[in-house]
């Protein structure tokens, strides 16, 4: 593995086990992302792309194969790698400023005070500021993922895993946050990894430096996104290079609608 | 603004009244009955101002009406059995007289029950997470718990009487058992069923023990524990006096057999009342450690 590659993946293999059933989710999968690269991960529901997620959150541990994040091969979760889910991830006893607090004080181990201050200035990076002292319960969807955002940028995180954030939002919320998340991707100090799972393939041309495209498990088209950063959403609507990568991603989900019901009609034949 | 007068009031005003009107029973003082009412009447307004709710008006006339039919069916009608159902002047009188006494039972029973629940609460609290976060332990031992917890431990009193070498230690032995089943179990089902998520965000930390129970699961667990401690105290006074009416020396339940024997039920029914008031205020108490502790929770 390469310095500069935050992730390197070879040779995956994962499935979940039942009785009785045995669903292979990934098999012999492989995947590299520099560092520094914004990937979005698309692909239909259940084709694994979650599952890949916390494999490489190290919430999961594969079948076999080998992970490796920043040239490590280790087990387990890294206080590198930070994540953000899509069912708000907050800890509801705790208030906005005290989420942000105990994960810097988790990843640093810094002193309160200095934790403090440090949660403060994230929270107004997230436009936040006034509800530091606000409990998860008191604050919108919306709010609560820009908390949760705000908390993983405040562990310094070096790689940034987001399991479709945005998907439980109302549209005004979501774009927002894509704003939010692009202003974070193409800061100054650029040097965190981000990997978004989404189904929404808008969101991933908005966000993204590079889209896998996932189907059953296996990488199906991998390419480089070619818009200059910052990106304007009105002005890539405009765009053809954009239409024409949009039509290709809706074409693979369109595929993917087409094999399913391929496979209903063979099994109600069979 | 001009206040209407509510049923609640005429039912003070007739209250008072009564009790100062003769009767067909001989009444040694009265005092203690009047501050009670008047007491009670202070509450209601204190609570009905601070809250502006109508449920406090409703339970003043509740509790007017119940001790209106008790002074009239008893002190001024003598329409029950005086031995049984003594009057409530005589039953409030004996709290002034014998207050030294009660007292002493409060203290020695609440200091049974205090440890009753800091053992049973810290065994079913930390073996209960113990248990709930790995599920073969989880599989194995819940079962067990569901047949072992309904047994009422009041029935194993006399047995464990016999077996521990001090009333006090199998008091608090049986306390112990009544606190610790229920919660084991609770503590168990809920560390089990932690929502995943959560989870997730914690172990993403690289969180040690230490940090994982004292600030994710006991936290978590918090709610549950919290409103399970008045029904909780509930069943420790429950148990409590129970064991105490076999063997004690002291305490609530002492109290209450002791006067039973020699039915002096004017004492029965005050000792009663007094359990009643020192579960209620520590309710209170549990009410306001709930609105403290657990500020976080919706609604």
């Amino acid at each position: 593995m390469s310095e500069q590659e935050a992730i390197r993946v070879s040779g995956l293999c994962f499935r979940y086990s039942s009785p009785g059933r045995e669903e292979q989710v990934l098999n012999d999968f492989h995947i590299s992302v520099p560092a520094g690269q914004f990937l979005a991960v698309v692909g239909p529901s259940g084709c694994g792309k979650s599952t890949l997620l916390s494999l490489l959150a190290g919430l999961r541990q594969p079948i076999s194969g080998v992970i490796e994040r920043f040239g490590e091969a280790k087990c387990g979760p890294d206080l590198r790698v930070g994540v953000v889910f899509q069912h708000y991830s907050l800890f509801p006893w705790m208030t906005a400023k005290q989420n942000l607090i105990f994960g810097i004080r988790q990843a640093k181990k810094y002193r309160k005070k200095e934790a403090e201050l440090l949660a403060q200035h994230f929270l107004e990076q997230v436009e936040l500021k006034e509800a530091a002292d606000k409990y998860p319960h008191q604050l919108s969807g919306g709010m609560q993922q820009r908390v949760a955002i705000a908390r993983m940028m405040a562990m310094d995180a070096d790689l940034f895993l987001m399991d479709e954030p945005f998907g439980a939002l109302d549209t005004k919320t979501k774009l927002a946050l894509q704003q939010l998340l692009q202003r974070l991707g193409c800061g100054e100090d650029q040097k965190k990894t981000i990997v978004l799972v989404t189904h929404d393939i808008e969101e991933a041309l908005f966000l993204a430096d590079r889209i896998v495209f996932l189907r059953g498990g296996s990488i199906q088209a991998d390419f480089t996104v070619p818009f200059e950063r910052p990106r304007d959403r009105a002005g890539l609507g405009t765009n053809p290079e954009y239409n024409d990568l949009r039509r290709f991603l809706l074409n693979q989900f369109g595929a993917e609608k087409e094999r399913e019901a391929e496979d209903r009609r063979e099994e109600d034949m069979g | 603004m001009k206040r209407k007068l509510s049923l609640s009031d005429g039912l003070f005003f007739l209250l008072v009244a009564a009790a100062f009107l003769p009767g067909a029973r001989a009444v040694s003082s009265r005092t203690a009955f009047i501050t009670v009412i008047l007491t009670v009447e202070a509450s209601f307004l204190w609570y009905r101002l601070r809250t502006k709710k109508k449920a406090a008006g409703d339970i003043s006339i509740v509790v007017f009406g119940f001790l209106l039919l008790w002074e009239v069916t008893t002190t001024k009608l003598d329409l029950l059995s005086p031995i049984l159902v003594p009057g409530p002047e005589a039953v409030f009188q004996v709290f002034p007289v014998q207050w030294e006494t009660m007292l002493k039972g409060v203290f020695s029973s609440l200091e049974l029950i205090l440890w009753g629940f800091v053992a049973g609460l810290s065994a079913s609290v930390s073996l209960g997470l113990f248990v709930g976060c790995i599920p073969r332990l989880r599989n194995l031992f819940l079962p067990i718990a569901r047949v072992l917890s309904p047994i009422p431990p009041i029935i194993c009193a006399p047995y464990i009487i016999a077996l521990m070498p001090t009333f006090r230690s199998a008091s608090l032995l049986v306390l112990v058992l009544g606190i610790f089943w229920p919660n084991f179990m609770k503590m168990a089902e809920q560390t089990g069923s932690m929502d995943p998520k959560l989870l997730d965000s914690a172990r993403m930390m690289d969180l040690n023990l230490p940090t994982m129970v004292f600030r994710i699961y006991l936290p978590y667990l918090l709610p549950g524990l919290i409103s399970g401690l008045k029904v909780m105290l509930s069943t420790s006074f429950l148990l409590l006096t129970m064991a105490e009416m076999m063997g004690a020396a002291s305490g609530l339940g002492y109290y209450i057999r002791r006067n039973t024997d020699f039915a002096n039920y004017t004492n029965v029914v005050a000792g009663i009342i007094l359990v009643g008031v020192v579960i209620t205020i520590l309710n209170l108490g549990i009410g306001w450690i709930e609105k403290h502790l657990i500020r976080w929770r919706k609604g």
